[in-house]
């Protein structure tokens, strides 16, 4: 396994290197011969797609040519893989990033490495965006979206209250099959203030399930969020932000708002063990820096945890960072501390109301 | 690390394989089982092994998981809900497949491969496309619902997709290979002279199929039941795609695996699935050695 990879790898350095010397930069190609020895690498996993491209930029690329290591990328690595990969003590992957959710579970189980803030900086991030294990470095707010057939901007809900109200406004609903985030929208949904949204009051969470049932299709993937709405499965859905905005801009029937969003974040983690523990360090203190938070926030409109970093945007990306101004101003947090204490019993109601 | 078990499968076959040539008084060809044995354990059994030791390594003691599987409502909700979207779709199967197979296999020769080919193909084809397919079919500004609406049946669209139809639907049609082929293949073997030699006795027509017929393809039918019984219980992409409001224990325990974090838990529910597969596996065998001995001239 481990033969193949630097195979490729020294593929991949003849090929820059042509490529290099193609474009005319032949002078550059003696240095990275030399460099080519005794290259220095990372292994990051990421979920891939849109959002793989916008950290390539912002943080795999920036990173390399800091410090010359480049970022190798690895297939997403979710909890399970995580803790299969330190169980076995075969810790392949030196930085991992996932959802919050996810980086809270490990946190809990002791799979992970304690950062070192001394050379993470964290000023200027807001209390919720960082732990002992983790930092959150974009918000992928999740949000009410609606298919713009069937309502227009002055029709359409303009907070949960109004997404559970099926009299009020007759057409199918979409929500994640997933306890996580659709539990806070029945809250919302049900009147409890954002201040007390956790411990998340589930009776209330389930009775406002159970009203809009009959009108509920479900979806499992964010792909499949956008699609039901595109192509008007349902009129009305939850669903982040990443995944209708560029259907919105090619010209889809979708449009969304940001009013009481659920905050979800995308977290950066070194799992126990990992190899190249000092490189994952100063990796993701490369992440927490404002101008790199910038340039991923011009590819894929989440927003920056840095808040100087929304200084750094050009007014149109500012209007589509969901912590811009007034977009956040009832927006919520997701407590993902909460949801390691309390997720089994949680999902375990969650499950059983899906059957009942 | 996917290299050297395979290296050592590779390197102790033939040891293996030699080995039991030299000692076994048993058949002599039995060392063409040793590669596929070994490579069984290894990547079969002694994974399965670990899981079934994971259900039980709970930090809050050995049956806890068990105990929150029978306590908490979502899993047994989730299994019930399994076994029953899985007896649906081997009656519908059998249903469906029944008269088919009946077809074939009495047809002429030439007709008979046209039809069994025409079962095959959707077998070749992925799961994963023909449950797209379904969606595709029946979404709500879907072929079928504007199939219905143009001719006036209908003047709001039905909701099918993402609904409990929609999901039997088309893991019906995903199955019916599996229950279509061992019947053709058991009535094939039926003599057509036992059905006019029933009827010279002076059966009924119903009388015929009922206690001639119907026991001799009794073998195709369960095999066929059992087969799509048991890849239903496993099913994980279809539900995935079309929804359905509850949650097969599949999805269940990739949620609880991969997400949750609670591995005890995971394997607990594989385990149970496991185990009552084999129960349900033994009471078909029973039944088959019952038929066999009713089936016998007394």
């Amino acid at each position: 396994m481990f033969k193949t990879t630097d195979n490729g790898l020294f593929m991949l350095n003849r090929r820059q290197l042509l490529a290099g010397a193609s474009a005319g930069t032949a002078m550059l190609a003696a240095p990275s011969i030399l460099r080519a020895n005794t290259l220095e690498t990372l292994t990051v996993s990421s979920s891939g797609g849109a959002l793989e491209e916008a950290y390539r930029k912002a943080y795999f690329d920036t990173f390399e040519m800091q410090t010359g290591i480049k970022t190798l990328t690895a297939p997403y690595a979710d909890t399970g893989r995580v803790k299969a990969m330190v169980d076995a003590g075969a810790v392949d992957i030196d930085v991992v990033a996932l959802d919050s959710g996810e980086a809270a579970v490990l946190q809990r189980a002791g799979l992970l490495e304690e950062l070192d803030f001394s050379v993470i900086d964290i000023t200027g991030v807001p209390d919720w965006a960082h732990s002992s294990c983790y930092v959150l470095s974009d918000i992928a707010p999740t949000v009410i979206a609606w298919n713009t057939n069937s309502f227009s901007a002055e029709s359409r809900p303009k907070n949960w209250a109004e997404f559970y109200d099926t009299e009020a406004r007759p057409g199918q609903r979409g929500l994640w099959k997933y306890a996580m985030g659709t539990l806070e929208s029945a809250c919302l949904a049900a009147g409890v203030a954002p201040a007390d949204l956790y411990p998340l009051d589930l009776d209330k969470a389930f009775a406002m399930l159970d009203k809009i049932k009959p009108d509920l299709t479900w979806w499992t993937s964010g792909a499949q969020s956008a699609q039901h709405l595109i192509s008007n499965e349902v009129d009305l859905s939850m669903v982040w932000t990443g995944r209708v905005h560029q259907p919105k801009v090619d010209g889809a029937p979708v449009d969304y708002g940001f009013e009481q969003a659920v905050w979800m974040c995308d977290a950066w983690v070194i799992p126990k063990g990992a190899k190249n523990k000092d490189h994952a360090m100063r990796y993701i203190a490369n992440v927490m820096q404002a101008k790199n938070q910038a340039i991923m926030a011009q590819n894929i409109p989440y927003g920056p945890t840095i808040t100087a970093a929304l200084d750094l945007l050009p007014p149109e990306t500012q209007a589509l960072m969901p912590n811009f101004g007034d977009n956040g101003k009832d927006a919520v947090v997701q407590n993902v501390g909460y949801w390691s204490e309390h997720g089994s019993e949680i999902f375990a109601r969650f499950n059983e109301w899906l059957a009942g | 690390m996917s290299a050297e078990p395979l290296d050592i499968i590779g390197g102790s076959a033939q040891r293996a394989g030699r080995l039991a040539r030299l000692q076994a008084g048993l058949s002599s060809k039995a060392w063409l089982m040793v590669p596929s044995l070994l490579l069984l354990f290894f990547l079969f059994l002694v994974p399965l092994v670990a899981i079934i030791g994971q259900s039980f390594a709970s930090p809050d003691g050995t049956f806890d998981a068990y105990r929150r599987i029978l306590t908490s409502g979502g899993s047994l909700a989730s299994l019930f809900y399994t076994f029953r979207v899985a007896v649906a779709v081997t009656l519908l199967s059998l249903i469906l497949a029944y008269p088919v197979a009946y077809f074939i296999a009495n047809a002429r020769a030439t007709l008979q491969l046209v039809l069994i080919s025409m079962v095959l193909v959707p077998f070749w084809t992925s799961a994963v496309i023909r449950s797209y397919s379904w969606l595709v079919m029946l979404q709500r500004k879907g072929v079928v619902n504007d199939v219905l609406l143009g001719v006036g049946l209908i003047d709001r669209p039905l909701r099918l997709a993402n609904t409990e139809l929609g999901v039997h639907l088309a893991m019906v049609q995903v199955m019916l290979p599996f229950m279509a082929l061992p019947l053709i293949n058991a009535m094939r073997n039926i003599n057509p002279g036992l059905m006019l030699a029933a009827s010279i006795l002076g059966a009924n027509p119903l009388k015929q199929f009922l206690q001639v017929y119907l026991p001799l393809s009794g073998p195709g039918v369960l095999a066929g039941s059992a087969l799509v019984f048991i890849t239903t219980l496993g099913f994980y992409i279809t539900p995935a795609l079309l929804g359905g409001d509850g949650m097969m224990v599949a999805v269940m325990i990739e949620q609880q695996a991969s997400r949750q974090l609670d591995w005890p838990l995971a394997s607990a529910l594989a385990t149970l699935l496991l185990v009552s597969t084999c129960v349900f596996f033994l009471v078909i065998e029973r039944l088959r050695a019952a038929q066999a001995a009713f089936r016998r001239p007394r």
